[in-house]
């Protein structure tokens, strides 16, 4: 008798995972969310083909040193003649024995090495090119530097984190600030907080990111002006997390506009909806009805938000890596295309990274929305 | 009837009435002598004497009315004939290194001083405030012709939807940043020939163009639907005809207010580009190249910085104050 009942209730759990199974594999979300993971892989070849096919536009006499050719050829044709070819070799222009790469190999091999699968592939040969001398045993390969001869790997794995450190805390004060600042614009259109609002949002427009991130790092950093008491430093020191306030604030002052004008269009969008007519009738007060009904509907477009200022707070992170001397992936970039000779590997890896990156925010944010929204439904047509 | 007619009309009544004798002893006068005819003028009715609605009228109508177009505009005059004088009475040499001239102050010769390499920052700076506004205007009409062009083909023919998505997402995924100076860089390696304006403009509006059409694209679909297109389809005209008679002019508004709103982002774009060394040659006179001299020794020499910086957001705010101006004058919800 227990055993049937134990039984029966065994089925039914079993029944019900299988249900919430089956629920979850059918679901459009899950759906909807393999195909965006699908074009977005595919999105993020194309980019990486682009950027390899537009790299080989750079003429191959670039890519070695000219000089040392010609001093070399003047002992040697054929040691001028070696140089060459392995200096080309390094770039995936020209095989060992001077025969050339197409592009189109060219992108197949990166692709192939990007794919996380595991593989070895050599990276350092003896002189002659002859033997080679290590393997690299792993699963990404993004190249090697030509600048450090460092894994491209080991270098973004350095500097993203204070990057990331940066877009991180900028997005997160930005809400902070943004959102209450929003709401207080929208609960008196035309009031006084709404005015003065305005002003700083077309002040803020008007100053060009730039100068205000010069500016700031002189007004902030200097240690004999107004802010000296603080100590923030002109330059970024590594482990000192003093020396990020004044980036992390200049990015945040910036981009709070952005935040304040979509809250409270949507709030002001809000207030005349039906729902909070409704509310009003009911005799809720202005503020019930504000914290209660319409912040809760304006959770869920503000979490979709959050990708698009995370991609900004990263580009914005280009001026203030350069400007404060932050040895993150915007540097990184910078100092990799203004180098004499190109770092081809690093430019390559760091486009994929910030691609990558850039997709995946927008479709966390478009899950999480649904997450939090169940009445929302994703469709995979023709809205960009 | 405005005020004024009011009041003759009531006074003309009123000297009338005076020759009424009230206790009616005088009764001679003539009650029909009180009312006048009105004649019906046929050809008189038929004129509308309120202006008719013409939208462009309206458009500069509310465009001058507003304090802070005027400004814009006044601000946009000045800096106008500010970058095309300026530079054009630039003393001999005064745009040449010179190592006795370095780091002056601001004096009367030099009224904003020199930089760090003898240069003189008023004429510098406007030189260089030219060449960015320049560029920039090249840049945006290049972009707003492209991207419309290809956002009414992106619009109205739905089955290249895939097609153009696609290189949407390939071009919008790449940081703008990364792609204007991975592009940048690969033509100056490629053509070194080319000029770097040439470079930076093509650089400009390969990363720029798609978001125009974009934005096109979607408000050709809003309108593509509506009954006078359908009509015109139905009666067989031409599709290139539809786009450029019924399509573009509904959607010229939209399109100025786009253009207002890119020429500044162009404009920091370009400055950006050539503070990080990937724009224009460092020894061109250009305002990127200035910020980047004048931070070196800004605690020193604050002018170094403050003038290129002071300009181009000079620069950066008419530009924004007359797009945002423009954009209220277009709306014509706000016609009144």
């Amino acid at each position: 008798m227990e055993n049937t009942l134990i039984r029966d209730k065994l089925t039914n759990i079993l029944k019900s995972i299988f249900i919430a199974i089956k629920r979850f594999i059918t679901s459009p979300t899950l759906i909807y969310t393999i195909r965006r993971i699908l074009s977005g892989l595919f999105t993020l070849t194309l980019i990486l083909a682009v950027v390899t096919a537009l790299i080989r536009l750079i003429p191959d006499i670039k890519l070695y040193d000219v000089r040392l050719y010609s001093k070399l050829a003047g002992t040697s044709v054929t040691a001028a003649e070696n140089y060459k070819i392995v200096q080309l070799f390094k770039y995936g222009r020209v095989d060992l024995d001077g025969n050339r790469i197409p592009v189109i190999r060219n992108i197949l091999q990166y692709i192939y090495n990007a794919l996380p699968i595991p593989k070895s592939i050599p990276i350092r040969w003896d002189t002659r090119y002859t033997v080679v001398l290590k393997y690299w045993e792993g699963f990404s390969y993004l190249g090697t530097s030509m600048d450090t001869n460092k894994l491209v790997n080991e270098m973004l794995a350095e500097r993203i984190g204070v990057s990331f450190r940066i877009s991180i805390s900028s997005v997160f004060f930005a809400y902070l600030i943004g959102y209450p600042f929003g709401i207080a614009m929208a609960k008196k259109p035309g009031g006084i907080i709404d005015r003065l609002g305005t002003v700083f949002i077309v002040l803020n427009y008007a100053i060009p990111a730039l100068v205000f991130f010069l500016l700031m790092n002189k007004i902030l950093g200097n240690p004999s002006g107004i802010f000296g008491a603080l100590n923030l430093g002109y330059f970024y020191i590594a482990g000192d997390w003093r020396s990020l306030i004044a980036p992390v604030f200049s990015i945040v002052f910036l981009s709070v506009p952005g935040i304040i004008i979509w809250v409270r269009r949507f709030m002001v969008d809000q207030l005349t909806s039906d729902y909070v007519k409704f509310a009003r009738s009911k005799g809720l007060t202005e503020n019930r009805i504000m914290y209660v009904h319409v912040l809760r509907n304006a959770f869920v477009p503000l979490i979709r938000n959050v990708p698009a200022a995370f991609i900004f707070a990263i580009i914005g992170s280009y001026y203030v890596e350069v400007i404060w001397g932050i040895p993150g992936t915007g540097n990184l970039l910078i100092s990799a295309i203004r180098a004499t000779t190109p770092d081809v590997p690093v430019i390559q890896g760091l486009t994929l990274i910030y691609s990558a990156m850039s997709m995946i925010a927008f479709l966390l944010g478009d899950i999480v929305t649904v997450w939090f929204d169940p009445r929302i439904r994703l469709t995979h047509k023709g809205d960009i | 009837m405005n005020k004024r007619n009011w009041d003759k009309f009531s006074l003309k009544n009123f000297s009338e009435f005076k020759d009424v004798d009230i206790d009616g002893q005088n009764s001679a006068v003539n009650e029909d002598s009180l009312f006048k005819f009105v004649e019906l003028d046929e050809f008189k009715s038929e004129v509308i004497k309120v202006e008719p609605y013409s939208y462009w009228k309206s458009v500069m109508r509310t465009f001058i009315r507003k304090p802070s177009a005027l400004i814009a505009i006044i601000s946009m005059l000045l800096l106008l004939l500010a970058i095309i004088v300026i530079p054009m009475f630039t003393p001999e040499g005064f745009l040449d290194f010179s190592i006795a001239d370095k780091d002056l102050p601001p004096d009367s010769v030099h009224l904003w001083g020199t930089d760090l390499v003898g240069r003189d920052l008023f004429f510098m700076t406007w030189t260089g405030a030219r060449k960015s506004i320049g560029l920039a205007l090249i840049t945006s009409s290049l972009v707003v012709v492209i991207g419309t062009g290809f956002g009414l083909i992106w619009g109205f023919y739905r089955k290249l939807d895939p097609i153009f998505i696609e290189l949407y997402n390939l071009i919008a995924n790449i940081p703008a940043l990364l792609l204007y100076m991975l592009l940048s860089y690969v033509l100056s390696q490629a053509f070194p020939a080319m000029a770097a304006e040439v470079r930076l403009i093509i650089s400009l509006t390969i990363a720029s163009w798609i978001g125009v059409a974009r934005f096109i694209r979607n408000q050709t679909l809003i309108i593509t639907n509506r009954e006078y297109n359908l009509a015109s389809k139905t009666l067989g005209t031409p599709p290139a005809r539809i786009m450029t008679k019924n399509l573009l002019p509904y959607l010229l508004s939209v399109i100025i207010t786009q253009t207002s709103l890119i020429i500044p982002g162009m404009i920091s774009s370009e400055v950006a580009m050539s503070f990080f060394g990937v724009g224009l040659p460092s020894n061109a006179i250009s305002l990127g190249a200035l910020l980047d001299l004048g931070r070196q020794k800004f605690e020193l020499y604050p002018f170094q910085l403050l003038a290129p910086a002071g300009v181009l957001s000079f620069i950066i705010f008419t530009f924004f104050l007359f797009g945002l101006a423009l954009t209220d004058a277009l709306d014509p919800k706000k016609h009144r």
